[in-house]
């Protein structure tokens, strides 16, 4: 370490007063224009917001107050909600789109009509039944799991619905 | 517990000689089972420079005692965070430094400060009359200048008088990175200066 970073790493030090120049060190300074400009910075820093009063009185008792009466916020508690929220209504919607098979007509909603059909099976024949599960099968408009409207395919007002039917 | 009450002049924090002093670890404790002196006793330790430290990183003056108190009451409702690690000054300069960047992200605080602006008299505070050095103006807006870690660092050791390892435990940094930092922000603010 050269006489200028001694000096230099020092500054600080000196600037709060935990030690002081020696008779060296006060020559370096003079003559060494560079660690005197550092000097000069460091001392200055050292200064800087000393006329800055804060109110601690009022500070305290604010805090004080605050300290007592706002209530401790649990980290990620909103997160937490949110995840809880999101799964909840995961799963309501894929009980939407499983559980209307087996309700009753006047029970459904809104862009899943098309599955209420399935009380009116129970009246056909088996002749008639295999010929309208030949017909799905072969269709554009089957029952088939995979063609069953995902949560993208709704619209903003089906959406809305799924989320009053899952609210109650 | 620790004795901190006001009434009890002598075992009392508030009158103890200063070699007996409790220590910020001490207050801490103290107040976490209950005393809630202890909490004012460590504001009145550490406000001032906290004030100081805020104000030299562009905080609008308006709003460095709030800033002081917001500090304060994170630090206290988040002791867990702390654990021990590092001092407990350092954990108060770091929150001070996290809410000052979230009041310039919001929009609140002050980027940029004109010399026409810093440390206008306050007519409430006959000492705040007295003009503000000019070189500390152009200082204090160097500093404004410059990017947060290096501003950061340099206040902590010249305005705070920290070691690079306190340093670099209130910034969640290495001593070796903190020396680096304070370098640059010495280079720019002698250039600056000049």
């Amino acid at each position: 370490m050269t006489d200028c970073e001694r000096l230099r790493d020092r500054m600080p030090a000196v600037a709060h007063g935990s030690t002081e120049w020696g008779a060296e060190d006060a020559a370096h300074l003079r003559a060494c224009g560079e660690c005197d400009a550092e000097w000069q910075l460091v001392a200055r820093g050292a200064m800087l917001g000393r006329s800055r009063v804060v109110d601690i009185d009022r500070v305290a008792r604010n805090l004080s107050q605050r300290l007592r009466h706002e209530p401790v916020a649990v980290p990620g508690s909103r997160w937490r909600s949110a995840r809880i929220g999101l799964l909840a209504v995961a799963a309501g919607i894929a009980l939407f789109f499983l559980v209307p098979i087996t309700r009753q007509p006047g029970a459904a909603v809104a862009g899943v009509s098309h599955v209420t059909v399935l009380p009116e099976l129970d009246r056909l024949s088996e002749d008639q039944l295999q010929a309208v599960l030949t017909e799905l099968d072969a269709g554009d408009d089957g029952l088939s799991p995979m063609r069953l409207p995902r949560i993208g395919d709704l619209t903003e007002h089906q959406l809305e619905l799924v989320l009053r039917e899952l609210e109650g | 517990m620790l004795n901190t009450s006001r009434n009890d002049s002598s075992k009392g924090a508030m009158n103890v000689a200063a070699a007996d002093l409790p220590t910020d670890p001490d207050l801490v404790a103290a107040w976490q089972s209950g005393d809630e002196l202890a909490a004012e006793l460590l504001v009145r330790r550490h406000a001032t420079a906290l004030g100081r430290y805020l104000a030299a990183s562009g905080a609008a003056s308006a709003e460095v005692d709030d800033l002081v108190q917001d500090t304060f009451f994170r630090a206290f409702r988040g002791l867990a965070g702390w654990r021990g690690e590092g001092t407990f000054r350092g954990w108060l300069f770091r929150i001070a430094g996290n809410l000052l960047k979230d009041r310039f992200r919001s929009g609140k605080g002050r980027v940029f400060l004109m010399i026409e602006d810093h440390d206008l008299p306050d007519s409430a505070d006959p000492a705040g009359e007295v003009v503000a050095d000019e070189v500390e103006q152009r200082l204090t807006e160097g500093l404004t200048r410059l990017p947060r870690l290096q501003r950061e660092v340099f206040l902590l050791r010249v305005q705070q008088g920290m070691e690079y390892g306190e340093i670099a435990t209130t910034l969640d940094t290495t001593p070796g990175a903190a020396r680096v930092h304070y370098h640059h922000a010495v280079k720019r603010l002698k250039e600056w200066l000049g």
